[in-house]
């Protein structure tokens, strides 16, 4: 009996097994290949080796680009599960406006991210941005240039990217947020516990999984940065805000280095997964903990 | 997975069924289906229902019918009933991912636009495209336009004409400022940027958080600065004779840097994308934009002041050198070498580039790259007269159009730490060879 | 009297409740006022003349119909609606069912196996597909797939496997006990009858994020659709959108883009926010109790 429910599991997965290997797994070992050619990405190539991975460790641009890259995951990360965190807790609160409030916070993620980015570009722009106007308003003369500074940039674009994912993790909050029994807070009322404290003893570690997905969607979606760097910064100014995705992009299509862009994403998914799998493993043990 | 091929298949046989027995009724959603009717011989086949592909960059048009989109597939359908036109647009970066995508899986476009010269090249190395060196027509356009779509002695596309950098000026600003004369060389431009700083306008505006919109200043200066001595400079940089370290280059940079030195560019500009910069130029904010021929529509539009435009090239020239101009060919038509249809191809192209057709006049009249074709004059006057007033001066090409795709792109980023101050002229210069080097090596 | 004395301090109370959800309800949409201005930004664009492009900033001035009309005629928006819908649709149904199906078995399987398959679909969050595209368009070429609706669906399934079955498996192991598989299954219950009558509604909210949370980025997205579907008549509204995008040269038509972003998220915000109903607090314990 165990052993034909086992084998009965193991059919569930067949069919995701096959997408995912036919259009995701075997296309990345593809790619993999091509990293140890010296392949344009147009007409024939030849086998070169690790002579990629040299160079890339050689120039240095996989260092600058990894560095921005964790930068950007952590803004990501940090910023993001608390603003979802909180934006979750008080959309999950019985309000009568509670469902215009929970359409209302997912607007941001309808937008397409050239929109997105553009807007942002509204918002950021020296003197004719929103920040500036309303600076000006309350009488100050100082101009912001937050994405034309080397030291802000990265941060004011990973920002953004908070921004337009926020909907999407509050939404992921409020499904762990279901999952809390009723009379489990109902019982903490009565023991006196006050809606603070409800909150952070009882409502947090109890979503403690919900907020291991969230910290892992942060983590990958900030190391995978691409778009809105893409379409905000350019990576700019000069290399500040150039990110290991954007770099990989940069030299596959506007340099046309495939080979050497495929050996960069070889590293950078290396590099990805060991710290994805260590933050999980940690957060499941912490979870056990509590 | 297997239903849904087995699905596509009995779909796709259905179809191809559906057109042999020439049923008109479905039109050309299946494309698939098309690829069916091989070229054959050209009696029968001039009735076979045929769909030719063509890929474009998008060129956005508020309204009305779009060349390429409207245009194009309904003058050969009245023309030709069985030629169907399949036209797909992109942005340019999607544009160009797309296209080579296609190309390297065997599935490139029956007809695309690319780009001249060093651009085309890997395409052309690779065997894809057509060569149209005996083509009629070409006789009649811009000998050296037509030169930059040639690879060993052989011509790969019809040119779809050109365009020009520029600066565009407020002319009410400067008469306000007191400039009665447009500059001549690099210090009266100087001087002018000087007499608007005092007269309280800021003298030009950059979006330079776009960070290709350096370029547009750049090749403008680099075109006295570095192709008013040499006008080979290229050749030699791809030979190892000439490099970026060269002092030409250096000081190109040098001056495109002053220009930020003495303040003349509006302060922040890496925080202001290319809409911005154009914006405050229309608005009458600031007082030039390096921008280009093809800016014509957004920087002609109504601000927040209204006032007279002009254009001129920058000056870069030091007193009593010679001055060159920026003037580039813009997109060509390319053939695809492999496509099954070349009868089909070819019908439409006699049809499109013959002089007195509907489909040409029409080309003529909506194509927004300024025509190198023999006698034909530009619509907009301000083109005209601009190309008039440089007529006696030497033209020169994008730079970029000599380097490897990525060069440009090294010179913009570092270029931006010059603005922000931490790199120098030289630093640009040396991160362009390096990049030359490393992309030119790969070529050989 | 005492129960008088009761009713009166319910009635204050409710009062004093009131009074709060009042006041709690005008601070959120402060907050609202403020996250969303860029979204508020977007609006006013989308309702101006087409040449307009004075400062964003300036809101709801010289309000015209121009943009809507001009991005209504240039979209096809029924044809790209149906195309939109078509592969959102599917791509979002098969996208529950294998995911569901994977996740739940990866939940239930013991030991190491289930573990490793966690982590190994889990590792394809990495992928961006942006660097593996030309393996991945050779291959769907080699199957026959290309300018048929079945490349893009394939695609956004399986783009969208590893993190829902993240999601998913994380739901079941945290939200739904064992306990009552296991006593179907004493009744004599197949697996499928379980997973289908018993697993499946008791994990709604997963399966709604699943669907938001998946199914939004593939309606606005369209890199699969931009590769793989080719004919005028097969464009999904974002694609069709690209038509609006400018580059270096030719100015992107951002009115006529916001319009557009508009009129296509219009069948979304319905779409959620029915979906956000199935937020209610308590909904999954409620099924687990009964």
């Amino acid at each position: 009996m165990e052993r034909r429910s086992r084998r009965i599991l193991l059919l569930f997965i067949v069919p995701a097994m096959l997408l995912y290997l036919t259009f995701w797994i075997l296309p990345v070992l593809m790619s993999f290949f091509y990293g140890l050619t010296d392949w344009k990405g147009l007409g024939s190539y030849e086998f070169i080796g690790l002579k990629n991975f040299k160079n890339l460790i050689r120039q240095g641009t996989l260092v600058n680009s990894l560095k921005n890259t964790v930068v950007y995951a952590l803004v990501v990360v940090l910023w993001g599960n608390l603003q979802a965190l909180i934006l979750s807790l008080i959309l999950n609160m019985k309000l009568h406006a509670r469902g215009v409030f929970r359409t209302l916070v997912y607007l941001p993620a309808l937008f397409s991210t050239i929109v997105a980015a553009f807007l942002w570009s509204y918002v950021y722009a020296p003197y004719y941005g929103l920040i500036s106007e309303v600076l000006k308003l309350l009488g100050s003369t100082w101009v912001p240039n937050l994405l034309g500074t080397s030291a802000t940039a990265l941060i004011a674009v990973a920002f953004v990217e908070t921004w337009r994912s926020s909907g999407t993790m509050t939404i992921i909050y409020l499904a762990g947020l279901q999952n809390i029994p009723d009379d489990v807070i109902e019982a903490a009322k009565i023991d006196g516990c006050t809606s603070w404290q409800s909150t952070r003893l009882i409502k947090v570690p109890m979503i403690s999984n919900t907020i291991m997905i969230n910290v892992m969607l942060g983590l990958i979606n900030g190391f995978k940065s691409f778009d809105y760097v893409f379409a905000l910064t350019g990576g700019g100014p000069g290399t500040s805000s150039n990110t290991l995705m954007y770099s990989i992009y940069k030299m596959a299509f506007m340099e046309s280095q495939f080979g050497k862009a495929e050996a960069m994403a070889a590293c950078a998914f290396v590099f990805i997964l060991v710290i994805s799998i260590s933050v999980l493993s940690i957060l499941k043990k912490k979870e056990i903990e509590l | 997975m297997k239903k849904r091929r087995l699905l596509s298949l009995v779909l796709a046989t259905a179809l191809t069924a559906a057109y042999l027995s020439g049923c008109s009724g479905s039109s050309g959603t299946a494309s698939t289906a098309s690829g069916s009717t091989a070229s054959g011989d050209t009696a029968s086949a001039s009735d076979e229902k045929v769909t030719l592909s063509m890929m474009v960059t998008t060129r956005p048009n508020t309204g009305g019918k779009d060349f390429y989109l409207d245009i194009l597939p309904e003058l050969v359908k009245e023309k030709y009933p069985n030629i169907n036109i399949e036209v797909e647009q992109l942005p340019t970066d999607q544009y160009k991912q797309t296209v080579r995508l296609k190309f390297a899986s065997g599935q490139g476009p029956d007809m695309f636009n690319w780009w001249a010269s060093l651009q085309a090249k890997d395409l052309v190395d690779a065997g894809y495209v057509k060569d149209l060196t005996d083509y009629p027509a070409l006789s009649k356009y811009r000998k050296d336009i037509v030169n930059s779509y040639k690879f060993n002695d052989k011509v790969y596309a019809i040119p779809n004409g050109t365009s020009f950098l520029t600066t565009w000026y407020n002319k009410d600003a400067f008469k306000k400022a007191g400039i009665t004369q447009l500059p001549t060389n690099w210090d009266e431009f100087l001087q002018v940027c000087e007499k608007l700083k005092k007269a309280g306008y800021t003298p030009i505006t950059c979006g330079d958080k776009q960070s290709f919109v350096i370029q547009f200043g750049m090749y403008q200066i680099a075109a006295s600065e570095v192709y008013g001595e040499n006008e080979h400079f290229d050749d030699e940089l791809t030979s190892g004779k000439t490099k970026f370290t060269d002092p030409v280059w250096v000081k190109t940079i040098e001056k495109m840097e002053t220009l930020y030195k003495k303040g003349y560019v509006i302060q922040n500009s890496l925080g202001l994308s290319q809409d911005q910069s154009r914006q405050a130029f229309v608005d009458g904010d600031a007082a030039m934009i390096f921008d280009g021929s093809f800016g014509y529509d957004a920087l002609n539009k109504q601000g927040k002041v209204s006032f007279e435009k002009g254009m001129f090239c920058i000056p870069s020239n030091d007193a009593g050198k010679k001055f060159v101009y920026n003037l580039t060919p813009s997109t060509g038509l390319f053939i695809s070498a492999n496509s099954k249809k070349q009868d089909a191809i070819k019908k439409v192209m006699d049809y499109w580039f013959t002089e007195g057709t509907p489909l040409f006049e029409q080309w003529m009249k909506m194509n927004s790259d300024i025509s190198c074709y023999e006698g034909a004059k530009d619509s907009r006057d301000m083109i005209n007269e601009y190309l008039q007033r440089y007529s006696n001066d030497v033209a020169i090409y994008n730079c970029n159009n000599a380097w490897p795709e990525g060069v440009s792109d090294a010179m913009c980023s570092k270029f931006q730490e010059v603005i922000t101050g931490s790199a120098t002229a030289n630093d640009v210069a040396k991160a362009m060879q390096d990049k030359f080097d490393e992309l030119n090596k790969k070529s050989s | 009297m005492a129960s008088m004395q009761m009713a009166i301090t319910l009635k204050e109370k409710q009062r004093r409740a009131l009074i709060k959800e009042i006041a709690i309800t005008a601070v959120i949409a402060v907050f609202f006022l403020v996250f969303l201005s860029p979204v508020i930004i977007a609006l006013s664009g989308s309702f101006r003349g087409v040449r307009d492009t004075s400062s964003y900033l300036y809101l709801f001035q010289n309000v015209s119909l121009e943009s809507y009309k001009a991005a209504w005629g240039k979209m096809y928006y029924f044809r790209s609606l149906k195309n939109s819908v078509i592969v959102t649709f599917s791509a979002v149904i098969l996208l529950l069912l294998a995911s569901s199906l994977a996740g739940y078995a990866i939940a239930r399987l013991r030991g190491k196996l289930g573990n490793f398959l966690q982590v190994f679909f889990l590792a394809g969050m990495i992928v961006s597909a942006q660097m593996s595209i030309i393996p991945m368009y050779r291959i769907v070429n080699a199957l026959h797939m290309s300018n048929s609706f079945a490349a893009p669906i394939s695609m956004y399934v399986t783009a969208s496997i590893p993190f829902s079955i993240f999601l998913y498996t994380n739901f079941i192991k945290s939200g739904v006990p064992y306990a009552l598989e296991e006593a179907a299954r004493i009744d004599g219950a197949g697996m499928l009858r379980i997973f289908f009558q018993i697993v499946m509604p008791l994990t709604k909210p997963a399966l709604v994020s699943i669907v938001i949370t998946q199914g939004v980025p593939i309606w606005n997205d369209f890199f699969f659709s931009m590769l793989f579907l080719s004919a005028p008549e097969q464009k999904t509204l974002p694609l069709i959108m690209l038509n609006f995008i400018g580059d270096m040269e030719n100015a992107t038509q951002w009115n006529m883009l916001f319009a557009a972003c508009f009129l296509s998220s219009i069948p979304v915000i319905a779409v959620y926010s029915f979906l956000q109903r199935y937020f209610v607090a308590g909904l999954a314990t409620g099924s687990v109790k009964g």
